[in-house]
């Protein structure tokens, strides 16, 4: 017999079947017979079987210490259970309802307590009710299922459905309902009429395990009930969900207001006309503020002295001044500008820009930055562009 | 500084050539003892291997390369251990070689004298000794001259190595280089290559051949040797950050090379009703653990990569930023650097944003603008030429061409510089560009532009509307007569768009190489 068969056996309804019946003598010899290739079970069947209310668990049956003679070829079959299987067998067996004991311990596969799985091992501690684990199993001739005797905890004092507040305290609840219902089919008569075909049991049908799902209101949770458990601390989540929000987006707002404006301000002097000879290039700003001082002849031949910004119009590197061409050539992608800042080679669409430039009153050069001109707008014939010398 | 060959260059050369010593050694052996089996070609009715690759030969061959590889650490030990070294890895290299080719030679005498061997199977058919190449690959190749051939080199590049590790100082000669330079400039490279692109697709047969590709090889390593004792040269290819670049090249040449190679002998097996090669090799296999496997010694051997690369060349840090100072030249990352080539050209909307657009959109969608069923699950040129040639063409020309005239070829300010030509920042290159409104209304016509704008530009606006608007109906109707019958009209419009946009690129670069013509439409804000 497979254990899946057993399983399946065990959980459905007649759960005091298979193991409850069989005199010893017929038990231990019929047993370990395999019986066939093991039925497969979906996954979805192995659960609906498992949440059945008949939670009884007979195929894993725990070996106490002194079971070690017990066949020995079973014990790997328990150790093949898929997990699903150790859960559902873990979450039935701690279903606060007495397990019946084995009929024959003999027969019963051993488990290795390694086999344990961890799910079943705390099923097993928490013990509300007998795990299969901790069962005695004293009576090996006894053929009725017989309460094995667990120390239980004295039963907790459940606040009614509606007002639960602690998960706990649910699960317990849920718990309780399926073990009623265990209880319930457990004192059902058993049908079962010969060992073999115990050992064979049918394939619980799916109607009778629906049938015996814990119905919906038994844990019931209506709207007030959410609105119960939705208590105190789910508000205090909330709130301070809602500070933390709002305590960064006044950051952020704050952050947008800075205490000091890094802006340098925007006019510099840069000495006297006379400090710059016919011709002169002078890159000595244009590190900190971004422009170069260029005396020069313009079109209409008058001596000028402007301020062109250190920015490509292509694409906005800074070019460098190279002498020996007497040209602004941009390392990005090869831009090239006139001593008057005209554009002639590379991609740069327009000629450099030029700051506005004027005499301060201590006859010292001011350039403000805050103005820009641009020659393909014809800017430059501004004043404002340039320093007559 | 600036020293064509130093110590240091002339060693690193001796265990390079060492290496291609040791790859032709290989080839040689390879050919004169290596049970040849062409591609998909089941082994049944060729003769039973009649060469075996002697046991003493890779012995002696492992055994010297062995006691190099431990005495390179051990260099301390005994005065001139690195001689000792490279003596013994020569040797391994020289007798592999001379081994091979001479044992070629002989399999041949025997071959000739006696007809057949004892192992042999008698009658005409074709033995191992006629190595025929897969189908589509042209006839049977003689295995005799070939292995003779690669010796031959093997034992060339390991005198060179000898010459150079006895600091035999052998350089690329100047007026080769100035030669070079001189012919060097972007329209040179990037015609260079669209000829050669397109010589590869024509004669693809002869370029899938395995003796004429390891003949490239070996020219190609012969040629980056020598450049190699080119200070300039050396400077720019060994620079840390463009290390990966010259990988990339060799990456990129290579598997374009298996996939032409494959789609060859697709094509001719097509023809001659044979099924394709993809068709012979079993199409599914185990995730685990063929793929996983693979995976996880990918990983490894990858991430050893990294760490050794990143041990051995050390990204390198530049002067802080600054944003009134740019390196000189500014150059992007090197994926990007095809688009920055593109910048040189354009606005920096069209380039770098419109083209970029418009490429990725145009990659996206080629599987509903293409009708071609064929060519599906297999590598094949016959069956999609207009596909293949049109997506190479984009790929390789103008995209990896850029990257690398981009990294190696352009120096300080943006300028031209040969492979060979010292980075002048103060290189004059005269480029004064001119509108197309320039060339139109001052040299053509002799006046002065007319100030307002449309009718200045009106040439260029007149240019445009042709290139968008006349030339696809006028194209539809004549080469994609074909392909508008078979797709439909909206689809050969937007492949016929595309295909326009995607030539206007080179096209623009063309223009501004031969007549410095800047912008075609030159209005403020708005420049094509
Ligand atoms: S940014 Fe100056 S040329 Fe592109």
């Amino acid at each position: 017999m497979s254990v899946q068969e057993k399983l399946a056996a065990a959980r459905s309804g007649n759960s005091a079947k298979p193991a409850g019946e069989p005199s010893p003598a017929v038990a231990a010899s019929t047993a370990p017979a395999p019986a066939g290739p093991p039925k497969t079970m979906s996954v979805k069947e192995k659960l609906a079987a498992a949440r059945a209310g008949g939670t009884t668990k007979h195929a894993p049956k725990p070996a106490t210490a002194d079971q070690t003679d017990a066949p020995p070829a079973a014990s790997p079959a328990v150790g093949a259970m898929s997990v699903t299987e150790k859960l559902a067998a873990a979450r039935a067996g701690g279903a606060g309802r007495p397990a019946p004991a084995p009929a024959a311990t003999s027969a019963a596969p051993a488990a290795k307590p390694g086999g344990m799985s961890v799910k079943q091992k705390l099923a097993a501690a928490r013990g509300v009710a007998t795990a299969p684990e901790t069962a005695t199993v004293e009576t090996a001739s006894s053929p009725t299922p017989v309460p094995a005797q667990v120390p239980t905890a004295a039963p907790r004092v459940l606040p009614p459905l509606a007002e639960m507040t602690d998960p706990r305290d649910l699960a317990e609840a849920l718990r309780r309902a399926g073990a009623k219902k265990d209880q319930e089919a457990a004192a059902r008569p058993a049908v079962a009429t010969s060992a073999a075909a115990a050992a064979v049991p049918a394939r619980p049908r799916r109607e009778d395990v629906l049938g015996e799902r814990p119905d919906r209101s038994q844990v019931r949770v209506d709207r007030r009930g959410l609105f119960v458990y939705a208590t105190w601390w789910v508000v205090v989540g909330w709130l301070a969900f809602a500070a933390a929000l709002a305590l960064l987006s006044a950051m952020m707002i704050r952050y947008l207001f800075p205490n000091a404006d890094a802006e340098p301000p925007s006019t510099v002097k840069v000495g006297l006309p006379t400090d710059y000879e016919p011709g002169d290039v002078s890159e000595r700003f244009k590190d900190q503020w971004g422009f170069w001082i260029v005396r020069n002849v313009d079109d209409r031949g008058r001596d000028v002295i402007y301020a062109l910004q250190t920015y490509c119009t292509h694409l906005g590197c800074p070019p460098s001044w190279l002498p020996g061409e007497q040209k602004f050539k941009c390392p990005c992608h090869g831009s090239g500008f006139y001593k008057d800042g005209a554009n002639f080679e590379g991609p740069a669409p327009r000629p450099l820009e030029r700051y506005k430039i004027g005499l301060a009153d201590d006859g010292q050069i001011v350039v403000d930055k805050g103005q820009t001109f641009r020659k393909d707008l014809d800017q430059w014939s501004d004043p404002d562009s340039f320093l007559a010398v | 500084m600036h020293q064509d060959v130093t110590p240091e260059v002339l060693a690193g050369l001796a265990w390079y050539y060492l290496l291609a010593s040791a790859l032709n050694a290989a080839a040689s052996g390879y050919v004169a003892y290596h049970e040849m089996v062409a591609e998909g070609a089941s082994r049944e009715g060729l003769a039973p291997r009649t060469r075996r690759f002697p046991e003493w030969l890779s012995l002696a061959v492992v055994g010297l390369y062995g006691a190099a590889l431990v005495t390179v650490p051990f260099r301390w030990l005994l005065p001139g251990g690195l001689t000792v070294a490279y003596g013994l890895a020569s040797l391994a290299n020289g007798l592999l070689a001379l081994t091979a080719g001479a044992d070629a030679a002989h399999f041949a005498e025997v071959h000739g004298s006696s007809g057949t061997q004892a192992d042999e199977t008698a009658g005409g058919g074709p033995s191992l000794d006629d190595h025929v190449p897969a189908v589509g690959l042209g006839g049977p190749i003689n295995r005799t001259l070939w292995s003779l051939v690669w010796s031959v080199v093997a034992v060339v590049f390991q005198a060179i190595g000898l010459t150079y590790f006895f600091k035999g100082p052998l350089i690329l000669p100047r007026f080769v280089r100035a030669g070079v330079d001189y012919a060097a400039g972007p329209t040179t490279v990037f015609l260079g290559a669209t000829l050669l692109f397109a010589a590869v697709v024509a004669f693809r047969r002869v370029f899938a051949g395995g003796l004429v590709a390891f003949g490239i090889v070996d020219l190609a390593l012969l040629a980056f040797g020598l450049s190699l004792t080119d200070a300039d040269f050396r400077e720019i290819v060994a620079k840390p950050d463009n290390v990966p670049i010259v990988g990339l090249i060799v990456l990129v040449a290579g598997f374009t090379w298996f996939a032409l190679r494959r789609a060859v002998i697709n094509d001719a097996r097509r023809e001659a009703d044979l099924p394709v090669l993809e068709a012979l090799e079993p199409d599914k296999v185990l995730t685990w653990p063929d793929l996983v496997y693979t995976e996880l010694i990918c990983m490894v051997a990858l991430t050893l990569f990294l760490i050794v690369w990143a041990v051995v060349l050390p990204a390198p840090l530049e002067q802080p930023a600054k944003a009134t100072e740019a390196p000189n030249p500014s150059k992007a990352p090197w994926y990007f650097l095809g688009l920055q080539e593109m910048l040189v050209y354009f606005d920096p909307w069209l380039a770098g944003v419109a083209f970029p657009s418009l490429i990725i959109l145009g990659l996206c969608a080629i599987p509903y603008i293409d009708a071609n069923k064929e060519g599906s699950g297999y590598y094949t040129i016959a069956a999609r030429p207009f596909a293949y040639v049109v997506f190479l063409f984009g790929f390789l020309v103008l995209w990896i061409v850029l990257i690398v005239l981009g990294t190696f070829l352009r120096g300080p300010n943006w300028n031209f510089f040969g492979p060979y030509e010292r980075w002048e920042p103060h290189k004059v290159v005269p480029l004064n560009n001119v509108d197309l409104s320039d060339l139109v209304w001052v040299r053509a016509l002799g006046r002065a532009k007319p100030s307002w704008a449309l009718l200045r530009e009106a040439p260029g606006l007149a240019l445009l509307a042709f290139y968008l608007l006349a030339l696809p109906p006028v194209l539809l109707r004549t080469v994609f007569q074909d392909y508008r019958a078979r797709a439909g009209l909206t689809r050969s419009l937007t492949t016929v768009v595309l295909l326009l946009m995607m030539a206007a690129l080179p096209l623009k670069m063309i223009l501004r190489w031969t007549l410095n013509l800047k912008y075609v439409i030159a209005i403020p804000g708005f420049n094509i």
